[in-house]
């Protein structure tokens, strides 16, 4: 409590609160932008945090990732087009309010519930990711395989959007593309084919910036050639819900945030199933639930408010256990990284006051989202209105200074390309991009702790089923296996029994 | 989906397995020059198995995707938004644009090169007011370069001669 405290005290300087709205405003602008996801605006920004300090560095992230899940919400009140997946739902009850001239009013309960969602998130982010870290303190190589290989298992196993080779083969290239560079433990140049620069290996920037940005931006100038203009009304004559509304947006809200931090704990489910589970909930729970859909608050409030809950709840493990559970975690990994900082249990004992840094920030943006989020209402109207065909090539052009001054070289930027091409082909034909960039970020810590429990144990696989933590953690993942296969077995029967019958 | 399509389909998936068989290759090749592969001590250690687990899962998606479209679960190679008069046509154009890019860059210096490509993307996209054209790209490049100057601390080549 005396660190975060601490960490409160230092969060609310000047300097602090700067960069946190600062990042609130990028997060919210690129939130609300269409075809802009938080994970792109997080990708874009990292290359400016390369000179900061780690709190501050965190505290600019969190206020974009904060910001974009808010944000999004607006273009979906207003044109009807959400800024991300979550915000689909919003657009159900916000833009039907937006006709009605109540644009005002659905982008107050958004972003007062966005807000009440990642402050109620705060909680369990504060009290349980200690606890786990504590916890985790006493694993070993063998256990910390045994968490990152269960990561893996269900980002590939539990995703059910895509056919489960396709998963397991974006896993793979993920893993194959981290052992290029030098052995972890000998030292010894792998696959660098004679050339200098991939002795480093492939750096995740790059990769991140090309498997994010490149698809978008080729979506999304492809877009522009459509010629669909889109006009955004904003009433402001009614800002404010009733008493009555207010006090059903802190329900929806407060039912909204727990659904949020259960989805966000739980990794590979991201904020648009937060966001559908919390609004059939609350559906369900209302006295009217045949006005959902026809435009009230509680229908923004509770997808929200969800959508932000799962923030809070997605860093738990991604801190504590390295595990990040959907891209925007994963590139945050990838910052931490960047940083030369290493998430896990030993993060919490040697990092503290980073950790404690970054629980003040994610307070303190929480906060100010609210304030943040309505009173630049006008601003974020205006950045929905930038033509398409500025706003992308500048993107790009961001894509490639960002890559370039990672290390200064052209090489960065080239694999920064060559990654923008696969991520773009692997969309045209389905294959998720999701495990490969979580493969990528877990590929070196499931290496190293295979072969440093191989090499304790004398080679023996034996290792895996002494250890009651190891144990539990691979049954888990091969009752995961299990289940999918299983799952994939009854479809093909009752398909069959269909195509008999038929 | 007719033939053409339905190879193009399966052209991703096969592209996939010589990756894999190719780093299966080299994995084997590692564990000569350095210690026996099945040693974890052995940088080839890791690299093998994911490799050929890789090669196992690009044969089992390869003839699942063959079974998918065989079936018709795909109706087109590409899909809903990729479709249009437009399509991948505009994703070479820009991607060649792109290229030139990066390529030309470290030679012709940032302030051309974003000017030529913001230009060239405006075109592309349908923007032909001439005041437009040449201002916004000038404006954006003079923009960009400070932002890569100042915040992100690049020294990028501003002009061919620096």
């Amino acid at each position: 409590m005396e660190q975060l405290i601490t960490a409160l005290h230092q969060t609310i300087q000047i300097q602090s609160l700067l960069v946190i709205s600062l990042g609130l405003v990028i997060g919210i602008i690129a939130g609300a932008i269409p075809g802009i996801t938080a994970t792109m605006a997080i990708v874009l920004s990292l290359p400016l945090t390369f000179h900061m300090e780690a709190t501050s560095a965190f505290s600019l992230l969190l206020g974009i990732f904060i910001g974009a899940m808010g944000g999004g919400a607006v273009s979906a009140i207003l044109i009807n087009i959400p800024g991300n997946p979550a915000a689909i739902i919003t657009g159900l009850d916000g833009n039907p309010m937006a006709k009605r001239g109540e644009a005002g009013k659905a982008i107050f309960a958004a972003f007062f519930c966005s807000a009440l969602g990642s402050v109620i998130s705060f909680i369990p982010l504060f009290t349980i990711a200690p606890l786990l870290a504590q916890v985790a303190l006493g694993f070993h190589s063998p256990e910390l395989f045994s968490i990152v290989l269960l990561g893996l298992v269900i980002i590939c196993f539990l995703s059910t959007d895509v056919p489960l080779t396709k998963n397991i083969v974006a896993c793979c290239l993920g893993l194959v593309v981290m052992t290029v560079g030098l052995d972890r433990i000998e030292a010894t140049p792998r696959f660098t084919f004679g050339t200098l620069q991939l002795q480093y290996g492939v750096d995740i920037l790059p990769v991140m910036v090309g498997l994010f940005a490149i698809p978008q931006i080729l979506a999304e100038i492809r877009h522009a050639l459509s010629k669909i203009s889109l006009e955004a009304s904003l009433s402001t004559s009614k800002w404010l819900p009733s008493v009555r509304e207010f006090l059903q947006l802190i329900k929806v809200g407060v039912i909204g945030s727990l659904i949020g931090v259960g989805v966000g704990i739980t990794p590979g489910t991201g904020s648009a199933v937060a966001a559908v589970f919390s609004y059939q909930v609350n559906k369900k729970l209302s006295r009217h639930p045949e006005k959902f859909g026809t435009g009230i608050v509680e229908g923004i409030g509770a997808p929200e408010a969800a959508n932000n809950g799962m923030a809070g709840g997605a860093l738990i493990p991604m801190l504590t256990l390295g595990i990040p559970g959907d891209p925007v975690t994963a590139v945050m990994l990838g910052a931490l990284t960047i940083q030369g900082l290493n998430a896990g249990p030993l993060l919490f004992k040697d990092h503290a006051a980073v950790v404690y840094g970054m629980f003040g920030s994610y307070l303190v943006a929480s906060v100010l989202l609210f304030f943040i989020g309505v009173m630049g209402i006008k601003l974020y109207v205006k950045a929905l209105a930038i033509p398409k065909q500025i706003l992308f090539p500048l993107i790009l052009i961001f894509c490639v200074i960002g890559s370039f001054s990672l290390r200064n070289s052209f090489f960065d930027v080239w694999i920064m390309f060559f990654f923008g091409l696969l991520g773009y082909v692997m969309r045209l034909h389905d294959y998720p991009i999701l495990p490969l960039l979580i493969a990528i970020v877990l590929g070196p810590a499931l290496e190293t702790h295979l072969r440093m429990a191989l090499l304790t144990s004398g080679g023996s696989p034996v290792i895996f089923i002494e250890r009651k933590v190891t144990l539990a953690m691979l049954i888990v993942s091969l009752l995961i296996i299990a289940y999918r296969l299983l799952a994939i077995a009854v479809i093909a029967r009752d398909k069959r029994r269909l195509q008999k019958a038929a | 989906m007719n033939r053409f399509s339905a190879k193009l389909t399966l052209l991703v998936p096969v592209c996939f397995l010589i990756v894999a068989l190719f780093f299966v290759y080299l994995s084997i090749v590692l564990s000569r020059e350095t210690i026996v592969l099945a040693d974890p001590n052995s940088p080839a250690f890791f690299p093998a198995i994911i490799s050929f687990l890789l090669v196992i899962f690009s044969i089992l998606d390869l003839l699942a995707t063959r079974k998918r479209s065989s079936d018709g679960l795909r109706t087109t190679l590409v899909p809903g938004s990729l479709s249009g008069r437009w399509g991948i046509l505009s994703d070479l154009v820009i991607s060649l644009i792109i290229i030139l890019y990066i390529l030309l860059l470290p030679y012709a210096g940032f302030l051309v090169m974003t000017v030529f490509l913001m230009l060239s993307i405006m075109f592309f996209v349908g923007e032909r007011k001439v005041i437009k054209l040449t201002v916004y790209p000038v404006i954006v490049a003079v923009l960009m370069y400070y932002a890569a100057v100042r915040p992100f601390h690049t020294p990028i080549p501003f002009l061919p001669w620096d």
